[in-house]
């Protein structure tokens, strides 16, 4: 007996397959423990990622000092100014030194707009220091980055290259300096992030009709050269980027409280401080957005904590279940052994222990790579990009405590099992009636399904709200676990169905059919949680799809396409080098002749059916036909697209004058409709027609450009012809709402565990059919000499484990998707707004799914098959 | 022409450093229309012989053939022709009885009321009418041996090679199962049967002895003595 004890920790050596199943589901254990905290701190790093990274500098520190500070300075002698400009930022790159993430200070001179001369030529020009200035432009002539440099519109209006001299004209006051190099212009050229603290000096403010004056860049020697006699001191300010997006939210809480107390020490201990007055640099203003990314990072992460822990919670519950099934499954394979020691007077509970022992190292090694892997995928699939992988060490002890927890329910639920074979109870009953799985099943599934029901009736439009909640991720949960049950009630009541239906028709397929119908209990629990896992998985791929879906046709349908920016003049779109474009008037009422009032859309037939965000649910007719419907009209009876009946004899009407309507369609939605009132849509020539009948009772028109096509390529061509625009807005971030971010990656997450519970699931199925290979052989041996061919063989083998396989697959899409449909209209991120919520359903990854399962059940087969020709039958059939 | 003819089969198994001679240069023709006993002490190779002829080991040395042709490779073999009655049954636990006892029917591709015809007919007679939806594990060890016997016999097999077929059986339905046997070889198959059973070997034509894996002795019956042993069967005997 001790030789037994002190063996069993090496055991699991003798019985790989059972070593594997305890190592798989230690696996699964961990990784539940693991994923929560890893998730809550990648949503924190994510939020915070997704704050700081669109504007490093935005988010970051900016002090801008005022005007009169550097004249006062100034006057005190340019040493004194210089002296200053050297302290503001050595103040800040101290200030911030013990701070991650926090990029060096730099220097902002902002001089006022003056005239460069060089000949006959002379433009104005505005000079500008800034520290890297010239790195960060494209340089088109000229060498390193020192001295001072033309804009290459400025230079070519100068006549001026690298070496020439540039006469600065300020005032009455004249400097010379020689152009270094020539760089391209900045308005002329994407935006870059780098220029954003002084981009109202780089490109046209909306409503201006001229570009701001190029800039001469220089460096703080040459400026310091040419202050003398200028004297024109400019505006100082002094910005710090944030030069790393992802951090943990303790690490941005510290550099907001740090940027936040920054400004209260410039007059007490900044710049010269004790050799100026202080009362100069109250006046100094700061900037940054740091605080509200914190904030609002730490309301998303308050948000996504409930349900997180819900979600991990459950998971975790289904993991332990997984490893009380385990403990059960361990006697099973060895309820010889068991029956044997038994005998020899060794208790269930001392036969458990033992078993136990030998699970230690499988369940050691399983636990090492569920950490690592549920690690591994939050950083792959969460929001962060990167994790620090000490939050693995932070989950250790979550971790110990579930996998310790799933270690001892395994061997309470291997002596239970251990003293049924001592009492010589065969099994649990070997086949679970169908009517206690249809009978839980119901009752779970109506229960959450009720649930479920309430509140998805309940749509109160706040997003918020969905997340707060964590019964909007429990119930769908719960149900498809109740139908889960159901499935396998289903499938087992129907089975000797389809199995009397193929037993003359298919004997392979008869005989896979039988098998599975007279499954054991540990089959059908394998088969329920692949159902459920799949069907988590498979809702939460469903309705993350569909809310993407939903959200990016709302925000078209709202924005009218891919992108929309204001114009000054609606005509200039027609020429505007980029296609598909089009120009549309927006006005936002007209009133109509029956007491209320639409919103008007004025459209260019020619150009905006190519260029506006269509769906086919939208109305009967698609776009080109209705466009063709209105063509020409500019005169009334004008003819018109509605969104609503305009009653008998439409007209907009008002004290200035009545415009008969001829609605030629009603359409149930249009791009660019507002989401609180009927839409008219016309020509752009019929709606000036009605603006100069109606006089002042219509409302302000904005000429809008409406483009097809990803942002940056757009607003290059658009920029590129020095096409004029502002306020723009594109699909893709118009709805991009904390709460809707959360929500995606909340079903992503559920996702990749139900995802990973699956495979699981299913590993776990092939492992038990694999263990019942034995029974296999002997059953072979003797189809085979009744005249079963080897192919057929194959087939019953492959049959059985497909059929499994695939009714898991087909109960989850089929059960997935149904509460995904159920629930994705408690989930719309903005109710208010048109279309209704869509139901995208995951077509590729569900072909996916059956293709590997077949290809699983090929192999399955041909394995079974290979190793019954291998087989010593004549020995199988002795012992 | 013999149904099966075995010429010289020798078989050797390695069990560390002893060789374990099972088989030694064994030779015998089975015949249509043939009860044969193979007799002999538990380990002179009784069962080895049947694996071999049936095909589940191949012999180290000698051939076996099949109606005069001699076989090869047992993959290739039409095995519809042969019912097997292996010691340890094999009965299929997820079939019922009756599904067990015609799925040799149902897998030669027989018909509904063909197979259903015929395995009432055999259920019936061995006693297994009223088991007929139970589950092997839901039957005695003596009821799943009939049914595997019925299974080897509802397709009329040629040949039956039967290991222990009466071991778990009591008086009344040894008798049942060994008129079984007698009935298939009137139907034309050869029954090779390996007993160690008295009773069983008064059915027999012929009886085959082996000891220590040779062939010592193959007797014809007297064809009185087993028609009586056939007309009288509660009749206990002695040899």
């Amino acid at each position: 007996m001790r030789t037994l004890w002190l063996r069993a920790p090496f055991m699991w050596l003798r019985f790989p397959v059972g070593a594997l199943a305890t190592l798989f589901v230690a696996a699964i254990t961990a990784m539940t423990a693991v994923t929560s905290t890893a998730f809550l701190a990648s949503t924190e790093e994510g939020s915070l990622r997704e704050g700081i990274e669109p504007n490093r500098w935005v988010a970051g520190y900016r002090i801008g000092f005022p005007n009169y500070l550097s004249t006062e300075l100034f006057r005190q002698g340019i040493e004194f100014y210089e002296a200053f400009l050297g302290e503001a930022t050595e103040f800040l790159d101290e200030r911030f030194a013990d701070l991650p993430y926090v990029g060096k200070a730099h220097l902002n001179i902002v001089g006022t707009p003056m005239v460069a001369a060089s000949g006959n030529e002379s433009i104005n020009l505005r000079p500008v220091v800034r520290t890297d200035a010239v790195r960060h432009v494209t340089r088109l002539e000229g060498n390193g980055t020192a001295g001072a440099w033309l804009s290459d519109g400025a230079a070519a209006e100068l006549g001026v290259g690298p070496g020439d001299d540039v006469e600065l004209i300020f005032e009455s006051r004249r400097a010379t300096i020689e152009i270094s190099g020539v760089y391209k212009h900045l308005a002329a050229e994407p935006p870059r992030v780098f220029w954003s603290s002084l981009s109202p000096y780089v490109y046209r403010d909306p409503g201006q009709e001229y570009d701001p004056p190029p800039l001469l860049l220089m460096d703080l020697p040459t400026y310091r050269s040419v202050l003398p006699q200028l004297r024109d001191v400019g505006g100082v300010s002094v910005d710090v980027p944030m030069v790393e997006t992802e951090m943990s939210l303790a690490e941005a809480e510290r550099i907001a409280a740090t940027f936040e107390s920054t400004l209260a020490a410039v007059s007490s201990t900044g710049p010269l401080a004790g050799e100026t007055p202080s009362f100069l640099f109250r006046a100094a203003d700061s900037s940054t957005s740091m605080y509200g990314i914190v904030s609002s990072a730490r309301e998303r992460l308050t948000t996504v904590t409930p349900v997180t822990e819900v979600l991990s919670a459950g998971a975790r519950v289904v993991a332990l279940a997984l490893m009380a099934a385990a403990g059960f499954f361990l006697v099973k394979r060895r309820r010889t052994e068991v029956a044997v020691l038994a005998a020899r007077g060794i208790g269930p509970f001392a036969q458990a222990s033992r078993l136990g022992l030998e699970s230690l190292m499988p369940l050691l090694v399983g636990s090492t790579i569920g950490a690592v892997g549920g690690f591994l995928l939050v950083e792959v699939l969460g929001p962060a990009r990167d994790i620090s992988f000490g939050l693995l060490t932070d989950a250790l002890p979550d971790v110990a405590v579930t996998v310790g927890a799933g270690f001892v329910l395994l061997v309470l639920t291997a002596a239970v099992a251990a003293r049924r074979e001592e009492q010589a109870i065969a099994e649990l009953p070997a086949s679970v009636s169908a009517t206690h799985w249809l009978v839980g099943g119901v009752v779970i599934a109506a229960a959450a399904g009720s649930i479920a029901w309430r509140m998805a009736q309940d749509v109160s439009g706040a997003d918020a709200d969905a997340l707060e909640d964590p019964w909007i991720t429990a119930a769908p949960v719960l149900m498809i676990l109740g139908i889960g049950f159901l499935a396998a009630g289903l499938f087992r009541f129907a089975l000797p169905f389809v199995a009397r239906v193929l037993r003359f028709r298919i004997p392979p397929l008869y005989l896979s059919a039988r098998r599975l119908s007279g499954a054991s209990m540990l089959t059908q629990v394998l088969v329920i949680a692949g159902v459920w896992s799949l069907g988590i998985a498979i809702y939460a791929f469903t309705v993350s799809a569909s809310i993407d879906a939903t959200a990016d046709a709302k925000s078209k349908l709202f924005i009218g396409s891919d992108f929309s920016a204001l114009v000054t003049d609606v005509r200039t779109v027609d020429s505007v080098d980029y296609s598909p474009a089009t120009g549309v008037v927006r006005v936002e009422r007209m009133p109509l002749n029956n007491g209320g009032d639409v919103a008007i859309l004025g459209v260019n037939p020619a150009t905006f059916a190519d260029a506006a965000f269509w769906d086919s649910s939208f109305a009967e007719k698609d776009l080109h036909a209705l466009m063709d419907s209105m063509k020409g009209s500019t005169e009334a009876p004008l003819k018109v697209i509605a969104t609503a009946d305009l009653g008998p004899e439409p007209a907009f009407e008002s004290p200035s004058g009545t415009v008969e309507l001829e609605v030629v369609a009603i359409v149930d939605s249009f791009p660019g409709q507002p989401s609180n009132k009927d839409m008219v849509v016309m020509t752009r020539g019929a709606l000036a027609y009605a603006q100069a009948e109606m006089g002042a009772s219509s409302g302000a028109a904005r000429p809008q450009i409406w483009a097809k096509g990803d942002r940056t390529e757009i607003e290059a061509a658009l920029s590129s012809s020095g096409f004029s625009y502002y306020q723009a807005l594109d699909s893709e971030t118009v709805l991009e709402t904390p709460g809707l971010q959360s929500l995606l990656w909340m079903l992503g997450l559920l996702a990749a565990l139900g995802g990973a519970a699956a495979l699981i699931a299913v590993f776990g199925l092939l492992l038990y059919l694999q263990a019942r290979q034995r029974a296999a052989l002997v059953s072979s041996a003797l189809t085979r000499r009744m005249g079963m061919s080897r192919r057929a063989e194959f087939v019953t083998w492959s049959g059985e484990v497909a059929g499994a396989l695939l009714t898991s697959l087909l109960a989850a899409t089929l059960i997935g998707v149904q509460v995904s449909n159920l629930m994705k209209d408690r989930l719309d991120p903005r109710p208010e707004l048109l279309p209704q919520p869509i139901l995208v359903v995951p077509v590729t990854l569900l072909l996916g799914s059956l293709a590997c399962m077949l290809v699983l059940s090929v192999v399955s087969g041909w394995r079974i098959r290979s190793a019954i020709d291998r087989a010593d039958v004549a020995e199988v059939m002795r012992t | 022409m013999a149904l099966v003819a075995v010429t010289e089969i020798t078989k050797s198994y390695q069990r560390g450093p002893e060789t374990i001679h099972a088989v030694r240069s064994v030779s015998f023709e089975l015949h249509s229309g043939q009860v044969c006993a193979l007799i002999g002490p538990s380990g002179s190779g009784k069962s080895t012989v049947l694996n071999i002829i049936c095909g589940w080991e191949s012999p180290d040395a000698g051939t076996r053939a099949w109606k005069g042709d001699k076989v090869i490779d047992p993959r290739t073999l039409d095995w519809s022709h042969i019912g097997l009655v292996p010691q340890r049954l094999g009965l299929l636990e997820d079939l019922t009885i009756a599904e067990n006892i015609e799925l040799p029917l149902v897998l030669l591709g027989g018909n509904p009321e063909d197979v259903a015809g015929k395995s009432g007919e055999i259920l019936s007679a061995l006693d297994l009418s009223g088991l007929r939806d139970r589950l092997p594990a839901e039957t005695s060890l003596g009821e799943q041996q009939r049914a595997c016997i019925a299974r080897a016999l509802v397709a009329e097999p040629e040949l039956v090679l039967a290991d222990e077929p009466t071991g778990n059986q009591d008086h009344v339905r040894e008798t049942k199962v060994l008129a079984r046997f007698r009935a298939a070889a009137a139907g034309g198959a050869a029954c090779l049967l390996a007993t160690h059973n008295p009773a069983v070997l008064e059915r027999c034509d012929r009886i085959l002895e082996m000891h220590d894996g040779e062939l010592v002795s193959d007797t014809q019956s007297d064809p009185l003595a087993v028609a009586r042993a056939d007309w009288a069967p509660d009749r206990t005997t002695k040899r």
